[in-house]
């Protein structure tokens, strides 16, 4: 007690120094706890947004017919098999929770007939018909449709127009008038107002095994047998046109729709955890299956699943599956694309996953939020084989970004702080404690203990660092409001980013508020902090005091002698030089000091510069492309763009290359009318029907032929946007340029595929017939083209690219920007001419996509940084400076008895102010020059750290004279009575 | 003649709680030759008065003269240059410096360099009794009366003939003490200077030329 009341006794007694380090010590307290609030908020925030945000990423495979759902590519089952392994690692990657395939089964209800146009094969029937009477005009049967066994519509009593393959060969007898027969085949779209039938043949799996079923058979009675094939065959399409494609789901919320927020559950729930864990036999169903089965959540519904890593719908057996009764949790909105769809729970994939092949869509990955960028990265190697990744993050690596930016500045202004807490306390510490080592001997002669010694100077350092740290934390506390409002603004900027057009939009971006709420405890610890800090130094240096009882006189005079050699050195300026060889550990320790700052600063200048070099490489090296497309933003081609808009941005200059297709014809392979080396062939073409069935039936069968896309160029066209390589070879003589030549050559790029098949080689003079839909009807046609080029297609699909010719609309618009610099004049320019962003309400008009995410957020990241780092650097150069300029004071400062001492023997002011001033001024240039010298080594020094060394040696020359100008003050003399 | 003159001289040290008369009208005057002894109890006004007369600083009223000329008009620096040598109770030497420099340091403020400084500081180290092979050595390697006996050959380095010490003995033993007593004493009667001391030491009183005492700011001849 008596201790505590000396301790605060002996500080009471400095009212001014205990003021001014209590104040210091306040603004410190605040400052920690300010910054340990924002740090723990910024933490708590970032933590929140790792539940809130999920981040998907999509697996889809771009063949011929993407973005078709539902039909089979052989090509992307071969390309998986290609990759089966690479795609298996990517399942396993770092970063990855879990892999969903994509829906690979088929529900198919019972006693549920869908009669809608969405139907997987909508026009497939199996009828049976009595032949009436083969008309010939029309070239086909006339038939009364006597059983209606399977079709989306009733025909039972009808008349209808029925072909067969054989009708076009002018067979009229394949089928009898007045039998009975059953057929099967599909409805068409004929020339006359009755229904038109076209008889073939269909296939169907039968015991394990895939059975074809023929086109007709005549019945022997009147009606169709129970065990007849055609009956199976009926029950098929049933299923297969009634069924509904099944996503099995380990969470319904991370499902890409969903996570997209493109579905939602409109009524009922969605699966709870229990249920994904028992597989439970529960559905989540679109509002269009609820409306077909007329049911509500908490019915239950009879589902037969159909599962099967083949081409899903031809897969479905002609056996029966058992069905099984599902209760309907929830049901949700219906899709974009297709409506009819039913979601089951899942426990979760598999350890190898079984990647499904009907449709384009893979899977899905749901990853660590943190890692998809390095996920995204690790999946770029499948680009090239036709794979493509896509990471929805839902916008949390954009909302982040500031708070990992935040969090950096936190630690680094925590740790200023700590450092600038722990000198002032050690200073106060220091000057307490050694000021105070006599009276410290004198309670230790005097028989106090070593424990009322301690306590003497920790109540002393408590009765200080207490009150302050209450006075900084509960400031602190005040300011806490303000500092979020400066927070959040400082935040909000981050969202002040031009993303027009931009891919970025073509995914949700969700926005979690950032409001922290910071407990009082923060604030506790900061102050508790502070005063178990000032009591630690103060029991340090205490215990310092204690052991270090010998005087620094009587160490001095302990040294070993050591010989010297007297300068025989004249001049004014010999007290700097002797003093600069003489000074050793002092002389030393500006150098170093110096030196480190140079370095500090080439070491800063170089970050901040490095960063700059990086944000002008990344803009300069950066190849922006975009696309015209939908509404949704994922389609290429088969779009209607009109040529005004295509002008205008060409126009504009900005693009580096663009491309437009247009798909005006199917071509069907005649022949080679002329090699290459000037050998003509005759070629026979093929006799065009004359009667209109033939004819159609001749057409229809063009539909199935290769297209005949025009384009500006062959490599740059949307079949070949997702591919690094067209692997394009090209005969001498011509190029990409000749394509887009006004001249119209006749000239086209066939695939390898179809040289292979023909037999046909570069140079050779190819001729086809082709079929261009008008409106009028089809015209029909010869054209010769000169084969100047292959390429190898990336999938399934053979076009034949032919020069390109203007049209008023196009199917597709590619184009590259010049440089990622213009893209704010590009955005305009789009917007001038009249593109549509994705995702906005107008369909009719089109999009444009400019697939600048990555370069974005890497720009917009880089600069942030470079704006933050040039502030934070900005402090650090200043306190730099500062910090010189207190050792340049401190040092000179030290010498003030030498000053007193010169100016007691009558020593020229001019004279003593030039001898220590040359002696800062040597050292500290000698360290800058060293630094810039080992920086200039690395790699030359910068404007900026050239200004700032300059700077740094001039706050410690004007420092030094300030402290020299005061040092000469007439009380400097008083010292020199005083003993040392 | 009498080398320097006080007159009439007061001095006050302000601060902002208290003012003290230090000195208050003190009158004395010190001739060549003679060894004086100031003493005094603490705060009384001694080293005040040393440092007036040094011309480290000046009168608040009366005046310092040297050779009949008031110190107020004179170059104080000069003066200290030239006319006062002062030898402190802390020796006061450079550190950095070996005790050669510290010596010819003086003569060389005065353009007295090379070699024939050196020379001089060789003789005035034997002068004050010191061996040779100190001259390279650097203070920190001396004993206090080593120390103190090199700052005395500093001190007469200057060929002032003023020389002003203020406890001189302060931090040395008796032994030590009445050494550079003996050597001050020497400095006063065989070469001729005027050698002023501040001291608390009676003894070095008794066997100075003269004695004067200080009291509350007052000077006495004891």
């Amino acid at each position: 007690m008596l201790a505590a009341k000396n301790g605060a006794k002996s500080m009471l007694r400095a009212p001014v120094k205990t003021v001014v380090f209590g104040l210091i010590l306040a603004v410190l307290a605040a400052l920690l706890s300010v910054t340990f609030c924002v740090y723990a908020a910024v933490q708590d925030y970032l933590r929140a947004c790792d539940a809130y945000y999920h981040t998907v990423a999509e697996l889809e495979y771009i063949g011929a017919a993407y973005p078709d759902e539902s039909v089979f590519d052989a090509g992307l089952a071969d390309a998986v098999a290609e990759n089966e392994r690479a795609l298996q690692s990517l399942v396993h990657a770092g970063g990855v929770i879990r892999f969903e395939p994509a829906g690979s089964a088929l529900a198919v209800p019972e006693q549920l007939h869908r009669s809608d146009s969405l139907v997987y094969d909508p026009d497939a029937a199996v009828l049976q018909v009595r032949v009436k009477f083969w008309d010939a005009s029309s070239e086909a049967y006339t038939c009364y449709v006597t059983s209606t066994l399977y079709s989306r519509e009733n025909y039972d009593g009808m008349l209808i127009l029925m072909r067969t393959d054989q009708a076009e060969e002018s067979d009229a007898q394949a089928l009898e008038a007045g039998t009975s027969c059953v057929v099967a085949g599909r409805f068409f779209q004929g020339t006359s107002s009755y229904p038109w039938f076209q008889a073939r043949e269909m296939t169907m799996q039968l015991g394990g095994g895939t059975h074809t079923v023929p086109a007709h058979t005549q019945l022997p009675g009147e009606t169709v047998p129970e065990e007849s094939e055609y009956r199976q065959l009926a029950n098929v399409l049933e299923k297969r046109n009634s069924s509904f494609r099944v996503q099995k789901t380990a969470c319904l919320e991370d499902f890409l729709p969903f996570q997209q927020e493109e579905l939602v559950i409109v009524e009922g729930r969605t699966f709870t955890q229990e249920e994904y864990a028992q597989k439970a036999n529960v559905c989540v169903i679109s509002e269009r299956v609820a409306g077909l089965f007329s049911a509500k959540p908490g019915d239950t519904v009879r589902l037969a699943l159909y599962e099967s890593n083949a081409d899903l719908y031809q897969t479905i057996p002609a056996e029966d599956a058992g069905a099984q009764e599902y209760e309907i949790a929830g049901i949700c909105s219906n899709g974009a694309e297709d409506p009819y769809w039913i979601y089951l729970p899942d426990a979760g994939a598999a350890q190898d996953a079984v990647f499904p092949v009907t449709g384009y869509r893979l899977g899905q990955f749901r990853l660590e939020n943190a890692k998809a960028e390095q996920f995204y990265e690790s999946a770029q190697a499948l680009s090239a084989q036709g794979f493509r990744l896509s990471v929805y993050d839902q916008g949390y690596s954009a909302a982040i970004e500031p708070f990992r930016q935040l969090q950096l500045i936190c630690r680094i202004f925590l740790g200023v702080c700590v450092l600038l807490a722990l000198a002032v306390l050690s200073l106060q510490s220091h000057l307490f404690v050694s000021r105070q080592r006599e009276s410290a001997q004198t309670m230790l002669a005097l028989g106090s203990g070593r424990a009322h010694v301690y306590a003497y100077f920790l109540a002393a350092a408590l009765l200080l660092s207490l009150p302050a740290a209450a006075l900084g934390c509960a400031g602190g506390r005040l300011l806490e409001r303000r500092v979020q409002l400066v927070l959040q603004q400082f935040v909000s900027q981050f969202a002040a980013q031009d993303l027009r057009y931009s891919n970025s939009m073509l995914s949700l971006t969700r926005t979690l508020l950032f409001d922290p709420v910071i407990p009082a405890s923060v604030y506790l610890a900061a102050g508790i902090a502070t005063v178990l800090g000032s009591a630690a130094l103060a029991a340090l240096f205490t215990c310092f005091a204690l052991r270090q009882p010998t005087p620094r006189k009587q160490r001095a005079a302990q040294k070993t002698p050591r010989a010297a050699r007297t300068s025989h050195l004249s001049g004014r300026l010999k007290y700097a030089l002797l003093s600069i060889w003489r000074g050793r550990v002092r002389t030393a320790a500006v150098v170093g000091l110096a030196l480190a700052a140079a370095l500090f600063f080439g070491q800063l200048t170089g970050a901040l510069d490095g960063y700059k070099a990086q944000l002008a490489a990344i803009e300069q090296g950066s190849v922006l492309r975009g696309y015209a497309s939908e509404r949704s933003g994922q389609r290429l081609d088969g779009l209607i763009v009109q040529k005004e808009l295509v002008d205008s941005a060409a126009a504009s200059g900005l693009l580096a290359s663009w491309n437009v297709t247009n798909s005006i014809a199917h071509c069907r392979f005649l022949g080679v009318s002329e090699t290459a080396d000037g050998q003509q062939f005759g070629i026979v073409e093929p006799e065009i029907p004359e009667s209109s069935f033939a004819l159609e039936t001749f057409i229809d069968r063009m539909y199935d032929e290769p297209e005949l896309v025009q384009t500006r160029s062959v490599e740059e066209s949307p079949m070949f946007y997702y591919t690094a390589d067209a692997g394009m070879r090209w005969l001498e003589g011509y190029g990409e340029s000749d394509f887009a030549a006004p001249e119209e050559l006749q000239i086209c790029a066939l695939p390898e595929t179809m040289l292979a098949r023909y037999g046909i080689r570069l140079g050779d003079t190819v001729r086809f017939l082709y079929a261009i839909p008008l409106l009028s009807g089809t015209h029909l046609g010869t054209v010769d083209f000169k084969v100047v080029a292959s390429y190898v297609p990336p999938a399934d699909g053979e076009v034949i690219f032919a020069p390109f010719e203007e049209f008023k609309t196009y199917d597709s618009f590619l184009f590259t920007l010049r440089s990622a610099a213009d893209l704010d004049a590009l955005r305009q320019t789009l917007a001038d001419a009249g593109f549509l962003q994705v995702r906005s309400n107008e369909r009719l008009r089109a999009t444009a996509v400019i697939e600048d995410k990555i370069f974005l957020s890497t720009t917009h990241s880089m600069q942030r940084q470079i704006q933050y780092v040039s502030v934070l650097y900005g402090c650090l150069y200043v306190l730099a400076g500062i910090a010189g300029a207190a050792l340049a004071w401190l040092l000179t400062g030290s010498r003030r008895q030498e000053i007193a001492v010169m100016r007691a023997l009558g020593t020229q002011p001019y004279r003593i102010v030039l001898n220590f001033l040359a002696e800062q001024a040597v050292l500290c240039g000698l360290g800058l020059l060293l630094g810039a010298g080992i920086w200039a080594l690395r790699g030359g020094v910068g404007r900026l750290q050239g200004i700032l060394t300059a700077a740094f040696f001039g706050c410690w020359c004007v420092s030094a004279l300030c402290c020299l100008l005061c040092a000469l003050k007439k009380q400097t003399y008083a010292s020199l009575s005083e003993p040392e | 003649m009498a080398i320097l003159e006080v007159r009439d001289v007061t001095y006050r040290y302000e601060t902002k709680y208290q003012t003290v008369d230090v000195l208050k009208g003190v009158t004395c005057s010190f001739e060549e030759g003679k060894l004086y002894a100031l003493i005094g109890k603490s705060g009384s006004g001694k080293s005040t008065l040393l440092s007036l007369m040094a011309g480290l600083m000046l009168p608040r009223s009366g005046e310092v003269c040297f050779n009949g000329r008031p110190t107020a008009s004179l170059d104080l620096s000069r003066y200290r240059r030239e006319n006062a040598a002062v030898i402190y109770q802390s020796f006061r030497l450079f550190p950095l410096l070996t005790v050669s420099e510290n010596v010819t340091y003086p003569m060389e403020l005065r353009g007295f360099t090379g070699k024939s400084a050196r020379e001089k500081a060789q003789r005035l180290i034997e002068k004050v009794g010191l061996p040779q092979n100190v001259l390279h050595r650097f203070p920190g390697m001396l004993s206090g009366g080593e120390q103190q006996r090199v700052a005395i050959a500093r001190a007469i380095s200057m060929d002032s003939r003023l020389l002003l010490a203020d406890e001189p003995t302060g931090n040395l033993d008796t032994e030590n003490g009445n050494r550079i007593l003996d050597l001050l004493l020497e400095l006063a009667h065989r070469d001729g200077y005027c050698v002023i001391v501040v001291t608390h030491d009676l003894d070095i009183a008794a066997r100075a030329d003269r004695t004067y005492r200080m009291r509350d700011g007052m000077l006495f001849r004891a």
